[in-house]
């Protein structure tokens, strides 16, 4: 099958955030049981939406005895920066087809990171890494459900750290020149400040562009060959 | 299908939606200033979701956070490689939580 070594690639980069992937998947299972949602709708969540910040949200909101015009308007605001994830891989890697409408499903902050860190340019990949991710976060939800009682919350434990520290890891490589330092910095920086304010997620969505802009007006970052 | 189950359908179609837009937005490669912000976006991106991810529970466990950050860092910078840098911070942090340390 054309395309086939690149979905392997892209299946394998995603192995290393395994670790951290299958302790939350399960975890959110865990709380959303807690919080009185079925074994089936839990599923569901995890197969339709697949956006681990926003069904942890969705969580929170079903145990405050929220509606569904809430829980779908913070869906929306949890995930507004999906909408930049989809510009820059639309921009540089060619989908065609059924790629762009699967595409449009799995491209969640892991995949997003690791196909623009390691396969930028190759729909296989961003296949591959896509439907590593679905594979394991589907499980791992499954996982919980079943075993809800006997499940350690991944925070408890530490394994919450595995998260920032891949998205690190996947961030060095692209600091190659000045702008892209001041890029990442102010980025870092303001989002740690507007968290406060705006809650994490929509502090990304606001403070990311932002610094993009900047270094938009310090210059281009040294190519990477894509 | 329950109301939850309408609900849940609903919250896919606002992801889905949102990932479909940018996707679908950008129809020739874009050039200039556009092109430079879309370049910049991703460093932007990854270090505002470990900035917002790192942060502890209380300056003991921060530190250790940080060092197990700066570690990864390290170990990438040197091996340009995920897994070493992410199992490096990892198993430095856990290493520090087991002994009491975070």
């Amino acid at each position: 099958m054309p395309g086939a070594p690149a979905f392997h690639a892209g299946f394998r980069a995603v192995l290393p955030l395994w670790i951290g992937i299958v302790p939350f998947g399960a975890a959110y299972a865990v709380s959303a049981r807690a919080a009185g949602i079925g074994p089936f709708e839990t599923q569901l969540m995890s197969l339709l939406v697949f956006a681990g910040g926003a069904q942890f949200a969705a969580v929170g909101l079903v145990a405050a005895g929220a509606g569904p015009w809430t829980l779908v308007s913070t869906t929306l605001l949890v995930n507004l920066r999906h909408v930049l994830y989809g510009v820059v891989v639309g921009a540089t890697t060619p989908l065609r087809g059924g790629h762009r409408w699967l595409a449009a499903h799995l491209l969640t902050d892991e995949v997003f990171g690791v196909h623009i860190a390691q396969g930028r340019g190759r729909a296989g990949f961003l296949m591959g890494a896509g439907v590593s991710l679905y594979l394991v976060w589907n499980l791992a939800t499954l996982a919980g459900s079943l075993l809800a009682h006997a499940m350690p919350d991944p925070g408890a434990i530490g394994l919450d750290i595995v998260f920032p520290l891949a998205f690190l890891a996947l961030l060095v490589p692209l600091l190659r020149d000045r702008p892209a330092v001041l890029v990442a910095v102010s980025a870092a920086l303001g989002t740690w400040a507007a968290s406060h304010l705006l809650g994490p997620s929509l502090a990304l969505t606001v403070v990311a562009p932002l610094a993009a802009t900047l270094g938009a007006g310090l210059g281009r970052p040294t190519e990477r060959g894509a | 299908m329950s109301d939850l189950s309408w609900t849940i359908a609903a919250m896919a179609a606002v992801t889905y939606g949102a990932r479909a837009w940018g996707l679908g937005l950008p129809t020739t490669r874009p050039r200039g200033f556009a092109r430079r912000f879309l370049d910049h976006v991703p460093a932007a991106v990854f270090a505002g979701l470990a900035a917002s991810g790192l942060p502890g529970a209380g300056p003991v466990d921060g530190a250790w956070r940080l060092a197990a950050a700066t570690v990864t860092v390290l170990v990438v910078a040197r091996t340009r490689a995920l897994a070493p840098g992410l199992l490096a911070g990892l198993m430095l942090y856990l290493a520090a939580r087991a002994l009491g340390w975070a």
